[in-house]
């Protein structure tokens, strides 16, 4: 039972480029299944998966441990580093550290302080559009779906738009750390030096907005140091977690989405003569082919999990991808139905890790697609084999070629 | 009157973190509010603003509670 009949190697070609069909003959013949090959429980159904992210037996603590298992190699000064920018991030942490952290951005992203955004998001997807080539063809993920949610994050942490890519840069080379989970040194070296550059690049500015308040997240966080409720380390960590946490995963949501879209022109006709079905839209987009592949949590303690002994310290892979596409929750699960009614999705997770952005990422999408669709409404794909980012966590290609049509002006 | 809908709520704890004395959260993990009739202060409606999934409601109680479940 515990050997399945596809390999075990998550990053081979068919579990990158097909991962619904890898999972979901997962989910069909062994819901938790003990991988070898990445020393890991790799959990498929929606009913296990979602009881894991609720359950405090299943930590999200994943930096220790990870580190621990590197022993000596860890005395070296970068990984040092590496290890105090990361073991600050609230992604990382348990309640009630974890909720001390989060209760700290949270007023950034609740609903309503994201609607009043609407305009700016509005202008930033404009002004990205108007620099597209009046016909022809574009990278998506390179002219739109990456800069767009960096731009916002940025923007609402209070990086000056100057300083854009060098902060491009910086993310490309942190990428394969935070989105991959495989350890590989050289990745490392490299990566633990992007981030420390990037937290110097937060140190300096947080010590900007100590002095001089501005209307942005930075400086709020910065009066909470002043009042003894976060430390600078804290603040300098959770603003390098935003930006990422902020655009990688939003750009592959705007990508994967635009993607579908235009391989489902039924749908997208129906979207078309009712835009008002675009939230459900957005939602049913997240739970076909959202960006949140699985998440990776650590066993605090024993638990019995359908069946299997699950042991403390092992690891856990739960899959959202097969949890979004499994029937017993979904009805045609494989099937794009944009206005979805019932969609208890887990692509933003569930429970105390629940995605902070979401209300911002919805938004984003929201109006990205409705602009897009105005604007392009004869746009399609380019021919040929799309690449996809090869990652454990994360599903979204390298880049999108599509051709515009010609633009609507009115 | 507060009330969680129970089918929005992803227990994301953010109404226990902002509304402690109104939220609980029980053993599967959502959210109830362990005073329904709590009076509607800043942390009560903070919490409702902030809920990432808006599932928290909070309405006027009945007047006559004999005609609450028409």
């Amino acid at each position: 039972m515990s050997q399945a009949t596809t390999s075990d190697d998550l990053l081979s070609a068919e579990a990158i480029s097909d991962p619904y069909a890898y999972f979901g003959h997962l989910r069909e013949v062994d819901p938790v299944h003990w991988n070898e090959r990445h020393g890991s429980w790799v959990i498929t159904r929606y009913a296990e998966v979602s009881a894991c992210f609720r359950d405090s037996r299943i930590s999200s603590d994943r930096v220790n441990p990870h580190f621990d298992e590197r022993g000596d190699e860890a005395n070296e000064s970068w990984l040092e580093l590496v290890r105090r920018v990361l073991a600050g991030w609230m992604v990382f942490k348990d309640p009630p550290e974890h909720t001390r952290l989060r209760g700290a951005v949270h007023r950034a992203f609740t609903p309503k302080t994201v609607r009043q955004l609407q305009p700016r998001v509005q202008l930033i997807i404009d002004e990205l559009l108007n620099a597209w080539p009046s016909r022809g063809e574009v990278d998506f993920v390179k002219e739109f779906a990456f800069p767009l949610p960096a731009i916002v994050i940025a923007e609402m942490l209070g990086v000056p738009p100057s300083d854009r890519e060098l902060f491009k840069q910086l993310s490309d080379d942190l990428h394969p750390l935070v989105f991959g989970g495989l350890s590989v040194p050289d990745r490392h070296e490299r990566a633990g030096r992007a981030l420390m550059r990037l937290a110097d690049y937060m140190r300096d500015l947080l010590a900007h907005f100590r002095h001089r308040p501005a209307d942005n997240l930075m400086s709020g966080l910065a009066s909470r140091i002043a009042t003894g409720d976060l430390t600078e380390d804290e603040v300098v960590a959770n603003c390098v977690l935003l930006l990422f946490g902020g655009h990688e995963t939003t750009t592959n949501l705007l990508a994967n989405g635009l993607r579908a879209l235009l391989l489902n022109a039924d749908q997208l006709a129906g979207l078309r003569e009712r835009p008002d079905v675009m939230p459900l839209a957005v939602d049913e987009l997240l739970r076909y082919d959202g960006p949140a592949k699985l998440s990776v949590r650590w066993v605090a303690e024993d638990l019995d999990l359908a069946g299997q002994q699950i042991r403390a310290g092992q690891r856990t892979l739960l899959v959202q991808a097969a949890a979004n596409r499994d029937p017993a929750v979904f009805d045609r699960p494989n099937d794009l139905i944009l206005d979805r009614a019932t969609n208890p999705h887990l692509a933003f997770g569930v429970g105390p890790h629940y995605c902070l952005g979401a209300p911002l990422a919805r938004l984003e999408a929201q109006l990205a697609f409705a602009e897009l669709l105005r604007r392009y409404p004869k746009a399609r794909l380019a021919d040929g084999e799309l690449e996809w980012h090869r990652t454990l966590l994360i599903r979204g290609p390298k880049a999108l070629p599509l051709h515009t049509g010609s633009q609507q002006t009115t | 009157m507060i009330s969680v809908d129970r089918d929005k709520c992803v227990g994301s704890r953010t109404c226990t973190s902002i509304a402690p004395h109104v939220f609980s959260i029980d053993k599967h993990g959502k959210s109830v509010p362990t005073d329904p009739h709590a009076d509607p202060t800043e942390d009560l409606l903070d919490a409702v603003e902030s809920c990432p999934v808006q599932a928290i409601a909070v309405q006027p109680a009945p007047p006559d509670t004999f005609t609450a479940n028409g």
